[in-house]
This record gives C-alpha cells, sequence and structure tokens, in this order.
C-alpha cells in the first residue's frame, strides 16, 4: 500500500514538472503513465474531463484527485493531488525572481519558445489517439465507426471552436440527451 | 496571521467559483487582488501571472503561489495554493464516490457516453485554439510536426518537451545572429 501511495507521489510529480500549456497540458502524460499502469481507463478519463469541465478548479487537479482517490482513498487522493502541486510550487517559489529579471526572463522565454510548439504536437497526438478510441471500436469483426458518436464530436467542436457555446451547457445538454436516449 | 486567513480566503473563493481553468481565473484574481484588497501593484501582478502561466503546472496554482510568496513568503505560497486547490480537491472527492459508485447504471451510462463523445469534439477544439499561434513562425510548425512523428512512435513526452526547449534555445540563437548579421550588411551599405 505504501508503494502504491508512493508511486501516485511521484508519477504525479512528474507529471507536474512538465505539464506545459495549460489544462490539457496533463493529456500527452495520461496515456503512458496513467492509462499504461491501468489507474483508469480512457473513457473514465474523458469523464473526469468532462466533470472537471463543467466544475470549478483546474483539470490537473481534478484528475489526478480523481485517479488518487480510486486507487488509494483519501491518503491517495493526497498523495497523488500534493505530488502534481509540489513541482511547480518549488520552482514559483526559487525562479521567480530570477525571471522577473531581464536577462532570466529573455533565456527563459527562448526555452518556452521551443516547448510551446511540442506540446501543440503532443496534444494533436493525445486528442488523435483519444477520439481513435472513443469512436472507432475494433473488434472481431473488424473496425466499426460509431456515426452517432462521431456526429456529437462534430457539434461538440463546431459549438466550442465557431460557436464559443459555454462548455458546461454543452455538456449538460448532451449528458441530458444521453441519460434518456443513449445506452 | 490575519492576512495569511485572507489570502487563503481569496484564493479559497477563486478555486471554487471559476469554472473553466487559468485563463478565466486571470481577471478575476487582478480585480481581488489588486483592485479589492490592494495587495500587490497592479503592473507587478501582471508580472506574475505571466511567469504562472509560462512556468509548468497548472496556471491557478501557480498563479496562487506566486501571489502568496510575494505576500508572506513560503508560508504565504502554501496557504495560496491549498485554497486554490482544496475546493476542486473537495468537489472530486465527492463526485468520484459517486461515479464510482453509479457507473454501471443505464442511465449514467447513457449519459456519459453522449458526454465522451462531444468532449472529444471539445478536446480537439482546444488542440486547434492552442496550435493557431504556431501558425505564425516556420520554426514552429516544424517542431509541431516533429513533436507528432516522434509522439507517434511511442517517444516519451518529457524527452520531447526537454528537446523542445533546447531546440528553441538554439533556434533564438541563430535567428539572433541572422540579425545581427542583418545589421552588420545593413551598416555596411550605408
Amino acid at each position: 500500500m505504501i508503494s502504491l501511495y508512493l508511486e501516485l507521489f511521484f508519477v504525479f510529480a512528474m507529471i507536474g514538472l512538465f505539464c506545459f500549456g495549460g489544462g490539457y497540458g496533463i493529456l500527452p502524460f495520461i496515456q503512458g503513465e496513467v492509462i499504461g499502469r491501468e489507474w483508469m481507463t480512457v473513457q473514465e478519463f474523458i469523464n473526469v474531463i468532462a466533470v472537471s469541465e463543467s466544475t470549478p478548479g483546474p483539470l490537473g487537479i481534478n484528475v489526478a484527485t480523481y485517479v488518487g482517490f480510486k486507487m488509494g482513498g483519501i491518503a491517495g487522493a493526497v498523495c497523488s493531488t500534493t505530488g502534481l502541486m509540489m513541482p511547480a510550487f518549488f520552482l514559483v517559489m526559487l525562479v521567480t525572481r530570477l525571471l522577473l529579471t531581464e536577462k532570466g526572463g529573455r533565456l527563459w522565454k527562448r526555452f518556452t519558445m521551443g516547448i510551446r510548439p511540442v506540446v501543440v504536437g503532443l496534444i494533436f497526438y493525445a486528442a488523435w489517439s483519444i477520439a481513435g478510441t472513443v469512436l472507432v471500436q475494433t473488434g472481431a469483426a473488424g473496425i466499426r465507426l460509431d456515426w452517432l458518436g462521431i456526429l456529437l464530436a462534430v457539434i461538440g467542436f463546431l459549438s466550442v471552436h465557431k460557436f464559443k457555446l459555454h462548455p458546461v451547457l454543452l455538456i449538460g445538454t448532451a449528458a441530458m440527451l444521453g441519460a434518456l436516449f443513449g445506452g | 496571521m490575519q492576512e495569511l486567513w485572507k489570502l487563503f480566503w481569496i484564493f479559497f473563493r477563486i478555486g471554487a467559483f471559476t469554472f473553466g481553468g487559468g485563463y478565466v481565473m486571470i481577471p478575476i484574481i487582478q480585480h481581488e487582488i489588486c483592485e479589492k484588497h490592494k495587495l500587490i501593484e497592479e503592473q507587478e501582478l501582471s508580472e506574475l501571472l505571466v511567469i504562472a502561466q509560462s512556468l509548468p503546472g497548472m496556471m491557478a496554482v501557480n498563479a496562487a503561489t506566486a501571489v502568496g510568496f510575494q505576500r508572506k513568503g513560503k508560508i504565504g505560497g502554501v496557504v495560496c495554493a491549498l485554497g486554490v486547490a482544496l475546493p476542486s480537491f473537495l468537489i472530486i472527492v465527492f463526485l468520484a464516490n459517486l461515479i464510482l459508485r453509479y457507473s454501471s447504471n443505464p442511465h449514467v451510462m447513457g449519459a456519459f457516453q453522449w458526454v465522451r463523445a462531444v468532449v472529444v469534439g471539445m478536446i480537439a477544439a482546444a488542440a486547434v485554439k492552442m496550435g493557431k499561434p504556431c501558425l505564425k513562425n516556420r520554426m514552429q510548425m516544424v517542431l509541431v510536426a516533429v513533436a507528432l512523428a516522434l509522439a507517434i512512435v511511442d517517444v516519451h513526452p518529457v524527452v520531447l518537451i526537454l528537446g523542445g526547449a533546447l531546440a528553441g534555445y538554439l533556434m533564438t540563437q541563430n535567428r539572433r545572429n541572422n540579425a545581427a548579421e542583418k545589421t552588420a550588411k545593413e551598416g555596411d551599405r550605408e
């Protein structure tokens, strides 16, 4: 049990040290570090994203808390969530003063110039593989596309990208209709 | 002590009432910290927020830590970081209980099935939005493509991010040399 707590702490500390680019910055790490350890499935992960988009607070905290709680109860949730927060917490206190200087700020900016596009590439890949898992079923009968799912995904994409609909509204509507007609 | 409590309470409320992560929080943090409680000058806070955004980790936690540290040192940092994270922690522990208990209910399963498909579209929209600024710069476009290709062949994200930092350092060095040469040549012409 102790080793599980340590693993939760260190896996999420690694994610916390390397997740750049806001809420979805944790996406590239989930497949390998969390789903690969069988701490949750892709479906579960997307459920947590949905819950996270409809509740206050950062996505990373929500994912860490959910995984920790599922695997090790309250103590597990404390381990994973403090693990996630710890690296940035020390970084902020150690380097803020340095980054406020002109030289330090310029140097850091040069690094982030390269980090940002890499994160974009990683998130494209994560989004693509998530979409594949959710919308395509591979079974004994070969590959089967989930047409309703694809339609819903297109609606989701356009609502956010084009019509700037609030995620809570979108998720709430989909949940209600899904509870009635889905399954 | 009184200010610590005040800081905790400010960030607890920010954590509890802002939907949609870091970027939604920025104007609220500015309002609470600068205008309402006058804890940090506006100029200084916006510099702190830029740093909080560029460092790894959750932007909201970084911003809270930076503000707390600036005002009250290490303890201030701890107090503010805990304040902003605690509401989501409590909400998710509560909801995780419900989700894990009712996940085999057919209506809940149906709801999540539809929601998942919509969320896939939302993630794609977020990815496109993040990618847009990189289209302005050819070097960054190349890096996006290289990262994508290496991710497909299973290179670890940590390796790619460290590589990206190095590439960013090197490519800006080149550009600076080019710029220096350019000005030197222009100088020659004159």
